[in-house]
């Protein structure tokens, strides 16, 4: 089994990880979805997001923009980031459950990437350290089945 | 000719300028982004152009309060409005943004424009402007005060005594709270107000009493020199207390050690003296009613502090972060007419160091 968590802006990924005021959360089994459910994050600050996220057992994290503290603190808590993802929410879990999705790529219809942004900086918001728990986890599983329900 | 330049030199134009830049069509895709915008953005203009603004630009205001959305909209411009982007490189920029709508040959809306400034550098000098005026909860302007605001912690840290004198209501009280706060001294921070009380009141108050040193004394009090071991002690108002009780406070200050009224045995007294006066005690001690020796003791490190007249309140009565919100640490200009006490002698010193 394993959580996914998608800050979201409309059917969007979020441009940001702390402006987001709702989580896509996912709970994914064998390549299919099976359970799904929106989290309000109105008001809430980075801390509060990144503490409830690990709270909730989430193991991986696709966002757009996110800053490094904030990152850095998940993927201490073993939560995989995925970030400066942009394309509709959906698009990129399908991409992820496919083992197609990296950090940093533009996602488009059906998980496709459509290109990959030329970001400045490194660290580990570029998917450079990962982690030790969660390192691996989602990806190659139930490739090209895509999810069930979105 | 034609009012507007063509694309290529618009285009240059706009490259020029050290504000960023960039256009919008009315579904948000971007259309025109300059080099001052991928410079404070960090992503190349090819790679901008075509994209939703949002995933672009990561301000904070995208989701919910959309400048360039209200813009286009509502046909009305946006003037500097202060927010955040987060930049290529996971850091939150502050900038300056102002939005307008882009209208075609028969007027109608077609797009926005929004041009956005770094404010950076000026948000790192505001930080460090107001890291010099500020020491504690006391945030001045005054050169004066900020001058005795740069030497506080060395005069916290040297462990002498302390002389303040200013005109009341200059923070005698407040400079006396931030030397024990930089101290690092563990005890308690008492303060007395020595010419509110009888001298014997006062005598009791400093140095408490022993049970049956009279007729009320059913058990022992300790006084404020005990309330405060270990820690700070400001005798306020000091240029008012007896010749006698000054002689006490000069063997505190000498020997470090007292006896409550009625007490046989002596106590040892681990405790920092501040004293604080709104008389200037030099002329005291030349009228003879202040000791000439104590005046010495107590001085070693005498400050002096100016009345602001118009930053009084704001200075003193409040905190440093109600300061900042109601009046700008960063505004300049209004505290010109700063005096000093208007019994001090021309030309002494703000901060004098007789020896730590």
């Amino acid at each position: 089994m394993t959580k996914i968590a998608v800050p979201l802006f409309d059917e969007r990924i979020s441009p940001r990880f702390d402006c987001a005021q709702s989580f896509l959360l996912l709970v994914v089994e064998n390549g299919k979805i099976v359970d799904r459910k929106e989290l309000a994050t109105e008001n809430w600050t980075s801390v509060e997001r990144t503490g409830r996220l690990s709270a909730l057992g989430v193991d991986i994290l696709i966002c757009g923009g996110i800053d490094e503290v904030a990152a850095r603190r998940l993927i201490h808590n073993g939560i995989r980031v995925y970030a400066w993802v942009t394309g509709m929410a959906r698009d990129a879990v399908v991409s992820l459950l496919n083992g197609d999705l990296e950090p940093g790529i533009m996602v488009g219809a059906d998980g496709h990437s459509q290109g990959r942004w030329r970001l400045k900086g490194k660290g580990p918001h570029f998917g450079e350290d990962r982690g030790k728990k969660g390192m691996g986890r989602g990806r190659r599983r139930g490739r090209r089945q895509g999810p069930s329900a979105l | 000719m034609s009012g507007k330049p063509p694309d290529g030199r618009r285009d240059t134009i706009l490259d020029s300028i050290a504000d960023g830049v960039f256009t919008v069509d009315r579904d948000s895709n971007i259309t025109f982004f300059n080099r001052a915008a991928e410079k404070i953005i960090g992503i190349v203009r090819d790679q901008a152009l075509g994209q939703k603004c949002f995933d672009v630009f990561r301000a904070n205001i995208c989701q919910n309060a959309c400048a360039l959305r209200k813009t286009i909209e509502t046909g009305r411009e946006l003037i500097d409005l202060h927010i955040n982007i987060l930049n290529s490189a996971g850091r939150a920029v502050p900038v300056s943004v102002s939005t307008s709508v882009l209208r075609d040959e028969n007027g109608d809306i077609v797009g926005g424009v929004e041009t956005f400034r770094d404010l950076s550098t000026i948000e790192t000098l505001r930080k460090e402007i107001r890291r010099q005026y500020r020491s504690g909860n006391i945030i001045s302007k005054n050169h004066e005060v900020r001058g005795i605001l740069d030497i506080l912690p060395d005069v916290a840290a040297s462990g002498s005594t302390v002389l303040i004198e200013g005109p009341s209501g200059s923070g005698k009280e407040l400079f006396a709270r931030a030397i024990h706060d930089l101290s690092g001294r563990k005890g308690n921070y008492v303060a007395l107000n020595c010419g509110a009380l009888p001298d014997t009141l006062l005598e009791s108050e400093l140095f408490g009493y022993a049970k049956g040193a009279f007729t009320e004394a059913k058990k022992d009090k300790p006084g404020r020199f005990k309330l405060a071991e270990g820690g700070t002690i400001l005798l306020d108002e000091i240029g008012d207390i007896s010749t006698a009780l000054q002689l006490k406070l000069l063997r505190v200050l000498q020997e470090k050690e007292y006896e409550p009224l009625g007490a046989v045995a002596t106590v040892k007294a681990d405790v920092r003296v501040i004293a604080a006066t709104n008389k200037i005690l030099s002329e005291l001690v030349d009228r003879g009613s202040f000791r000439e020796d104590l005046f010495y003791r107590m001085g070693a490190t005498t400050i002096l502090l100016p009345l602001g007249k118009l930053l009084l309140n704001k200075m003193f009565s409040k905190s440093a972060e109600e300061s900042d919100e109601e009046y700008g640490v960063e505004k300049t200009g209004e505290d010109g007419s700063i005096r000093r006490p208007s019994s001090a002698p021309p030309g002494r010193k703000t901060v004098n160091i007789r020896g730590y």
